[in-house]
């Protein structure tokens, strides 16, 4: 027997092991930066500058550092999924720093209404004079009410924290859906990214209305519906079926279109599986379970839903026809809601390579998606979506169909994320010789999609913040029309009923707690406001409503739902001064003046 | 204090503590009270089911973390609605003692079921330079914050401006409030001219308000009601100007206070 010694190996370096943080802190870091610079951006804006080169800055950190990180080929899920779910909620910041101090989207002052409501009442299904059907979905409201009483918050902190719940489920929604139908991490994360550059994804989609909320539930709900396709065996399903019950029913509460999208999805995997592998083994449990809380939901509390969606869902579609026989002029695209262009010629030549891009991305997808055979129903769908949404943007000249574009496109986006991913990965991986160079061009290409989509998305007027509170020796200043209305509630009580143009009206609604009546029909306040003669028919018109209060402000903006919550900088337009005079007659009373704005009371003129 | 070893044990105690904090710490310590109640809402109760419904090891992290989330929020929607439906107000004592009934209870079927994990958490190596990543990141959006949710100065050209208003006083026959508020950009001097048909007007100043700050006053009337009272607002810079003005013609509203 030998005994050999061996000679002592010489001391090695121990590679280093890679963290498994990877590149997070620096995306981090990127995202961080992001944010610092659009509240720079949103400063300048509060103060009279011009900052919109600081705004694309910011955009550009939020989105491409990521970007070029997700198309890396080794990267842990864990780091993508926190990718993924950094950026989204970066980009909620920037809607947060727009608005810091108070709700400012049309629709949020309803359901910041509900949400008072609740807080005050104890109950739900209260009622809202602005938009009626709101209260009968209180999902959001509820959950900002729990948050505002458990975390002892404003209601405008809970809607702020409601909100961001709901993107957090977004963006973890999207993965892992994306993860499970396309197979791949990299696509998950290329996809919910690629996500953002849903025109609405910016502002529109993280505002305190209900979709923000059941949104992100319905994109769970699908991700369920997956996983329980997955498992074979109906005991293993079981879990799934419960947990999809419970998030569905939370939709079906919480928003009307998201629902019946949610149930159209389902019905129609249900006939994909059906076509290609036969009845067994489609969701027709799960489709039938939310067509059944749908029409519960309806029979009991959602009565009003279908009167309220019909006008805007038949207008689109008269003035489609109309448009297609060139009996209405088309919408001029990149225009304001007035018709004024407001958009950059360089911001236009973004958004239009943006579109160029993503369909080309839709088509590779696509490609690939035919090729390779996918046949898993839902994937099929989300292909189809993703046809389907850039078949709809020709609509978007359509004055009445854009609206409903706009917001089916939120919809529909989650099947282009998917497919325009897919394509991606296919790229990358056919260009792994020049890997840098190809993930920097996706990075790139992604970057001026998202670009596009925000461009498409929101005026590029109204993407900084505008002067909501402004500092003044020894504290701060609202605008006068939320002064008046607050002054409404403070020394006339909650019982009025108000008259009052679009913007004011949401403002006596939420800060002065009053019943506010505005718009053009049912009742025609509008017509009422801008006339200069007061005739018998309106003092029906305000008999008939038992109207007590009159808003009358000149500013044409405080009709505007965009433009019409911030301080005037400079002198604003005005209506012709009969306009308000009219209603110095007998038996009413001017009870309040600051300038543009009088309240009267009107009472006396019934 | 119990240390919890095993990750339901946890969801237990956070549940109790959430709903015990939301009893006793005042609405104030915001702050405070947020980030220990809120799981309560947004977290615990959907690991609890989520675990209690699962087989142990069945799903992956992120699944776990996205199912918690989003049935802890369906939760909380159905037992609302259930309690309203009850008659029973949406109080935080009710909701969250009900949240936490059913997390207890869901995390004690999950644990009966062996899908309780032990908590064993594992160090993170982090070198130097992510450490500064993270540091810096957070200054950074320290500062956003901080800038953005500052008022800052109007923008060159605001208009500032100046309310008068007149209401009949509060279950009074012969007295009206008036009122003004300052919304210019700075300190003004007003004087308000109160004026009924046919008797000698008062006057009330001067009014010295800085922004944003009001004045009210009640002030006896004659004649008695139902007489017209007209109210005049001119700033003391420029006397000869009526400012603002407002009138009392139908006292058919009144003030709920002066």
């Amino acid at each position: 027997m030998t005994l050999t010694v061996a000679k002592p190996a010489p001391p090695q370096r121990v590679a280093e092991q890679p963290s498994p943080l990877g590149w997070l802190p620096w995306t981090f870091l990127a995202v961080a930066a992001g944010v610092m610079v659009v509240s720079w951006a949103d400063a300048l804006s509060r103060t009279g500058h011009r900052a919109s080169l600081l705004f694309w800055l910011a955009m550009v950190l939020l989105i491409f550092p990521a970007a070029l990180r997700l198309c890396s080929a080794r990267v842990r899920s864990s780091e993508r999924l926190a990718t993924v779910v950094l950026v989204g909620l970066g980009l909620y910041a920037v809607k947060v720093l727009r608005d810091p101090f108070a709700f400012t989207y049309g629709d949020e002052f309803p359901h910041l209404y509900n949400l008072q409501t609740i807080l005050s009442s104890g109950r739900l299904f209260g009622s809202n004079s602005i938009l009626p059907i709101t209260p009968r979905y209180p999902g959001l409201e509820t959950l900002a009410a729990l948050i505002a009483r458990a975390g002892g918050m404003s209601p405008f902190a809970a809607g702020l924290t409601s909100v961001a719940a709901g993107r957090l489920l977004m963006m973890l929604g999207l993965y892992l859906l994306y993860a499970r139908l396309g197979g791949s991490e990299r696509a998950a994360g290329l996809g919910a990214l690629l996500y953002a550059a849903t025109p609405n994804f910016l502002f529109w989609s993280v505002q305190f209305a209900y979709e923000s909320l059941a949104l992100p539930l319905a994109t769970v709900a699908l991700f369920i519906t997956i996983r329980w396709a997955q498992e074979r065996d109906p005991a293993l399903r079981r879990p799934w079926e419960l947990c999809f019950g419970l998030v569905a029913v939370a939709v079906v509460v919480t928003h009307h279109v998201s629902s019946y999208v949610l149930l159209a999805y389902l019905v129609a995997v249900c006939v994909i599986h059906w076509r290609l592998h036969g009845r067994a083994g489609a969701p027709w449990r799960l489709a039938a379970g939310v067509g059944v809380a749908t029409i519960v939901w309806l029979a009991l509390a959602g009565g009003g839903t279908v009167g309220y969606l019909s006008p805007v869902l038949t207008s689109a579609l008269k003035q489609v026809v109309q448009t297609l026989a060139r009996e209405t002029p088309a919408r001029g695209l990149f225009a304001s809601q007035g018709g004024t262009v407001v958009t950059p010629p360089a911001e236009i030549v973004i958004a239009l390579s943006g579109i160029m891009l993503l369909g080309l991305g839709v088509l590779v997808g696509v490609r690939l998606v035919w090729q390779q055979r996918w046949r898993n129903p839902l994937m099929v769908l989300l292909v189809f979506c993703a046809f389907i949404y850039l078949g709809t943007l020709p609509l978007r000249f359509v004055p009445a169909a854009w609206e409903t574009v706009s917001r089916a496109g939120d919809f529909l986006f989650i099947g282009v994320g998917l497919t325009v991913a897919l394509g991606l990965v296919w790229m990358l991986e056919r260009g792994k010789r020049r890997s840098l160079r190809v993930r920097l061009a996706i990075s790139a290409a992604a970057t001026v999609v998202f670009a596009s989509g925000v461009i498409a998305g929101w005026p590029a007027n109204e993407r900084l913040a505008q002067p909501r509170v402004i500092a003044v020796p020894g504290g701060s200043l609202d605008p006068p029309a939320v002064v008046a209305a607050e002054w409404s509630g403070r020394r006339l009580g909650s019982d009025q009923r108000v008259f009052a143009q679009d913007a004011d009206a949401r403002f006596f609604l939420t800060n002065g707690l009053q019943t506010s009546l505005t718009g053009n029909f049912a009742p025609d306040v509008d017509d009422m406001l801008d006339a200069t003669k007061l005739t018998p028919a309106m003092r029906a018109l305000l008999r008939g409503y038992r109207t007590t209060l009159v808003v009358s402000d000149r500013r044409e903006i405080s009709g505007d739902n965009l433009f019409g919550f911030y301080f005037d900088s400079g002198p604003p337009a005005l209506s012709k001064a009969a306009t308000e005079s009219k209603f110095d007659v007998a038996g009413s009373n001017r009870l309040y003046d600051s300038g543009d704005l009088v309240i009267y009371g009107v009472r006396g003129l019934w | 204090m119990v240390k919890p070893r095993r990750d339901l044990a946890l969801v237990v105690l956070a549940a109790l503590l959430a709903c015990l904090f939301a009893a006793v710490l005042p609405s104030s310590l915001a702050g405070l009270r947020a980030p220990l109640c809120l799981p309560l809402v947004l977290l615990l109760p959907g690991y609890a089911v989520v675990s209690a419904i699962f087989r142990p090891g069945e799903l992956r992290t992120a699944e776990l973390i996205t199912l918690s989330i989003a049935v802890s929020i369906a939760a909380t929607l159905i037992v609302a609605l259930v309690l309203d439906a009850l008659g029973v107000r949406l109080t935080a004592a009710p909701w969250m003692g009900v949240l936490t009934v059913l997390t207890v209870a869901a995390a004690a079927r999950g644990t009966a079921r062996g899908h309780s994990r032990s908590l064993v958490f594992r160090p993170i190596p982090v070198g130097r330079a992510q450490v500064g990543a993270f540091a810096a990141g957070l200054a950074l959006l320290a500062g956003a914050a901080t800038l953005g949710f500052t008022p800052l100065s109007a923008p060159k050209g605001t208009r500032g401006t100046s309310a008068l208003w007149l209401l009949p006083a509060p279950g009074g026959l012969e007295s009206v409030c008036v009122g003004v508020i300052n919304e210019q950009l700075h300190t003004t001097t007003y004087e308000v001219t109160v004026r009924g048909a046919g008797a000698p007007a008062s006057r009330l100043g001067p009014i010295v308000l800085a922004p944003g700050k009001s004045w009210s006053r009640e002030l006896a009337v004659t004649p008695a009601r139902p007489a017209v009272i007209h109210a005049f607002l001119r700033r003391t810079a420029d006397p000869s100007v009526v400012y603002r003005s407002v009138v009392l013609r139908d006292w058919n509203i009144a003030a709920s206070r002066c």
